[in-house]
């Protein structure tokens, strides 16, 4: 049976108030919903008609037995729906729970089903969290790609290091970069030793076979490199 | 004539073998028409003259700057009798990468091995005769900084051009049939066909230009079937004979490689990430001190000079007898022209000195490190830093530094905002208001008019990178050499060959702009001299009620402000002439401006339109288009902040 957008959402409120007070009365929805006591009440009438809702004049309101599946159902799309903005996409709950109840009403079938699979995916990945999920955060934190974008969670790049350390570089991503370091005798193979970094920790100090480069760390992050004795 | 050319990496001494070959008999190439600061210089062998030709700095032949194609095509095009490759001895991979792609070219080449005496401190002995049989050409071990193996340089060049040329064959292994197919369907150009095919191979943008063809396309998808990535291959068989070469022709004492040398030590504390840019600061601090509390005393001698000798040869001329106008013209005009002119050469001289000095001592390189951080805010990178440092000196130079910067966003960029770095010329403007108005504040207010300038550029080189050259920076990639102490004649030489450049435009451009005032202020006959019925008064007429709301609405300032486009110091020069000899000149700007005004102006000059010479210079670098738009934006962003500063001023 089709329900509209309102009747759903009103079949899921009433589950939730009858979760928190077990009676459910004209009142709370108003509050709730924000909208005036007639439009709840011809609301409530149509819901009785399609037999989801008891209501009796003046008195408390009660899902019948289809309407609380019903609301289950809605509820958990909401469910689904508002994990995925909040553990995926990295959203503020109040936002995921806001979109969550608008976009409940209007999602498809198929793509709530996609959603689920994609979350449950996720979770059963090995590790706590895939890597390039705490690389897309940190990437909406800094706006710059880290290095948990690679391959596999481990690779070390230039920009990971700190002074002193010694590695060998393994690869250079990035073509151009990759041409105009080889000119100055960088590429895979070669030992490199970061000698510093400059003011607010960027560009980096490197020492390649006695001579001094400076790059800055958006580049060093194209350089994937290993420890030595690795 | 004999011509040979010099290549090498950067910081490998080129300038000190090029200073140490020609001595002062050198200059450095005019401007306009000019690619990057093209030095030439003469030197004689054997009674005979050769001229020498210093090439940019370069890493490898592969065009990836303009810097890279102007060495390579000086090769090719320009085909020396011999090119001089300055390898650094103690960094011998790197650097014999470049020489075998210059050898690739099929010239006649010899390598001078420059700084065998930090190579030997690192423990590295080179033998440099069986390099000279494996490759084909001479190796002149050299110490140029000390002048050590000149005479065998110059032997070794004598000998070269006498002989053959070695065309160098580099194996690429699994790429040779593939080159050999490529080098079939390649249209013939300057360059040999075996050379091209390689670096259509490395995807070098100028020639994939020029070799287009569907032919060369299919071969190279051809190549990427077998070899991921070919340009890697290039690289890495080039290494991997460089590798080899290297290891059968040096030995290595153990024990002496990883200690830190003062380099090192000396980059602890210079790109400290702390102390860093304060060190910087100090250093520019220390660097105006010198070019002003030294140069000063000078430049008040030289103004004292040309006042005196204009007066004796003013009586002269008046004792002679010669008409009123001749009199004025060569007073007022001429020796006063070029007065204005020579007077700076103290300040300017000094100031290039400091730069020449910094530049060679390998600070600046530490300089565009530790303000890469900051420049990243404007959209441009450390290396942008250089030639807006060298914007105090002249913009014309500094404009003409961009060339260096890959990306040609970036140099556009630089070029615009490069004329809000207050030049060397404006000083003159600055001191004269400054010692008139706020002879208790003159250092301060000088200050402030270049820090104006710095905050101006921040601001239009963000406003304009979001305009017109929105997306990603470039790399940055950029070496610091070691740090050494510089040699008199590094320093010296190309302070003094820049001071000269300045000079040239200064006895031209200025001159001519000196003489042009003072027909436009005699003219029409008759009328007294700079007066308001003189031509320039009536256009100054015209002007002034738009410069009123800044402050300095009458006629003076504006005929002022239209010759100082000629060069901004003529506007000091006009000035004078017009508002009363230098004498009196102070005084006589009292009646004129108030403070305020007189800063308002000051502001005026600094922001508004570039000068003849640097619009020139636009023009060359980045088109007509760039060259009005810049002149167009200054005029309207000076004349708004001069408006600006009158206005809240007054309120005050």
């Amino acid at each position: 049976m089709e329900l509209t957008r309102r009747l759903e959402e009103y079949l899921e409120v009433i589950f939730l108030i009858a979760k928190e007070k077990r009676v459910v009365r004209v009142k709370d929805l108003v509050e709730r919903l924000g909208v005036r006591a007639p439009s709840v009440v011809e609301t409530l009438r149509s819901l009785e008609e399609k037999g989801l809702v008891v209501h009796e004049r003046y008195g408390h309101i009660e899902l019948t037995e289809r309407g609380r599946k019903r609301a289950k159902e809605v509820y958990k799309k909401h469910g689904i729906i508002k994990e995925f903005f909040e553990e995926v996409l990295k959203l503020p709950e109040e936002v995921a729970e806001r979109d969550a109840c608008v976009i409940e009403h209007y999602i498809s079938k198929e793509t709530l089903d996609r959603l689920l699979k994609f979350i449950k995916f996720i979770k059963e990945c090995p590790g706590e969290e895939p890597f390039w999920l705490s690389g897309f955060q940190y990437y909406l934190e800094t706006g710059k790609k880290s290095s948990l974008c690679r391959r596999t969670g481990e690779s070390l790049t230039l920009s990971d290091l700190n002074p002193g350390e010694r590695v060998r570089i393994v690869r250079i991503e990035k073509k151009e970069l990759r041409k105009r370091l080889g000119t100055m005798g960088v590429f895979p193979g070669v030992e490199v030793e970061i000698m510093g970094k400059g003011p607010f920790g960027d560009p980096i100090e490197l020492k390649v076979k006695g001579s001094k480069l400076a790059l800055r760390s958006d580049e060093a992050n194209c350089i994937l490199v290993e420890r030595e004795g690795t | 004539m004999k011509v040979i050319g010099l290549a090498g990496n950067p910081n490998t001494g080129k300038t000190t073998v090029f200073n140490l070959l020609t001595g002062s008999n050198q200059y450095v190439g005019n401007w306009p028409g000019v690619t990057v600061e093209k030095k030439e210089g003469f030197f004689e062998l054997n009674g005979e003259k050769i001229k020498v030709v210093d090439l940019p700095g370069v890493y490898s032949l592969y065009a990836y700057s303009i810097d890279e194609k102007i060495a390579r095509n000086f090769i090719v095009n320009e085909n020396p009798d011999c090119v001089v490759v300055i390898v650094d001895a103690s960094n011998l991979e790197r650097n014999l990468y470049l020489v075998l792609q210059i050898l690739e070219l099929g010239k006649k080449v010899v390598v001078a091995l420059n700084m065998m005496d930090i190579a030997k401190e690192r423990g590295i002995e080179i033998d440099h005769e069986t390099l000279s049989k494996i490759l084909g050409v001479k190796f002149v071990p050299m110490v140029a900084s000390r002048g050590e193996g000149l005479e065998e340089l110059k032997t070794a060049i004598k000998e070269t051009m006498a002989g053959e040329a070695f065309s160098f064959r580099m194996d690429y292994g699994k790429l040779e049939p593939y080159i050999e197919k490529l080098e079939k369907c390649i249209p013939e150009t300057s360059f040999p066909s075996r050379f091209v095919a390689v670096k259509v191979l490395e995807g070098d943008p100028e020639f994939m230009k020029k070799t287009e063809s569907e032919e060369i396309e299919s071969v190279i998808e051809e190549v990427k079937k077998e070899i991921d990535e070919p340009e890697s291959y290039v690289t890495e068989r080039r290494y991997a004979f460089i590798h080899g070469l290297v290891r059968e022709c040096t030995r290595k004492k153990p024990g002496i490689e990883d200690k830190l040398n003062v380099s090192d030590m000396l980059d602890r504390v210079l790109t400290h990430p702390l102390l860093g840019i304060p060190l910087f600061l100090f250093f520019m601090w220390l660097a105006f001190q010198i070019i002003f509390k030294i140069g000063s005393p000078f430049a008040d001698i030289l103004d004292r000079a040309f006042g005196w000798f204009g007066e004796i040869v003013g009586n002269a001329l008046s004792r002679m007898g010669a008409p009123y106008l001749l009199i004025s013209l060569v007073k007022e005009g001429i020796i006063a022209g070029i007065g204005s002119v020579v007077v700076f050469v103290p300040n300017i001289f000094l100031l290039f000195l400091v730069f020449s000095f910094l530049e060679d001592s390998g600070y600046m390189a530490r300089a565009a490190f530790v303000m890469d951080r900051l420049m990243h805010v404007v959209g441009l990178h450390g290396k942008s830093f250089i030639p807006m440092l060298l914007g105090f000196g002249c913009n014309v130079p500094a404009i003409m530094a961009t060339r260096t910067l890959e990306s040609e966003k970036d140099r556009i960029l630089t070029i615009l905002i490069n004329p809000l770095m207050s030049c060397s010329a404006r000083l003159p403007i600055y001191v004269l208001f400054a010692s008139a108005f706020f002879p208790a504040h003159q250092g301060w207010v000088v200050f402030s008019l270049y820090f104006l300038g710095i905050v101006l550029a921040v601001l239009m080189g963000r406003l304009f990178k979001n305009v017109f050259f929105r997306g990603e920076s470039p790399p940055l990639i950029m070496e610091l050499p070691p740090y050494h102490i510089p040699t008199w004649r590094n320093v010296f030489m190309p302070a003094w060959t820049r001071t000269k450049l300045f000079l040239k435009k200064a006895g031209t451009v200025i001159f001519a702009g000196v003489v042009v005032i003072w027909l436009l202020a005699s003219l029409p006959p008759g009328v007294e001299y700079g007066s308001e019925e003189s031509l320039i008064g009536l256009l100054g007429k015209k002007l002034a009620p738009v410069l009123s709301p800044a402050g300095f609405g009458f006629w003076q300032a504006a005929v002022a402000l239209i010759f100082g486009i000629v060069a901004k110091e003529v506007v000091v020069g006009t000035l004078g002439t017009l508002l009363g000899g230098e004498e009196m000149l102070r005084e006589a700007l009292k009646t004129h401006f108030t403070p305020l005004s007189a800063y308002a102006f000051m502001v005026m000059c600094l922001i508004y339109i570039p000068c003849i010479a640097s619009i020139a210079t636009i023009k060359q670098e980045a088109g007509w288009k760039w060259a009005i738009f810049s002149v167009v934006y200054s005029l309207v962003l000076g004349w708004v902040v001069a408006v600006l500063i009158y206005q809240i001023g007054k309120i005050f």
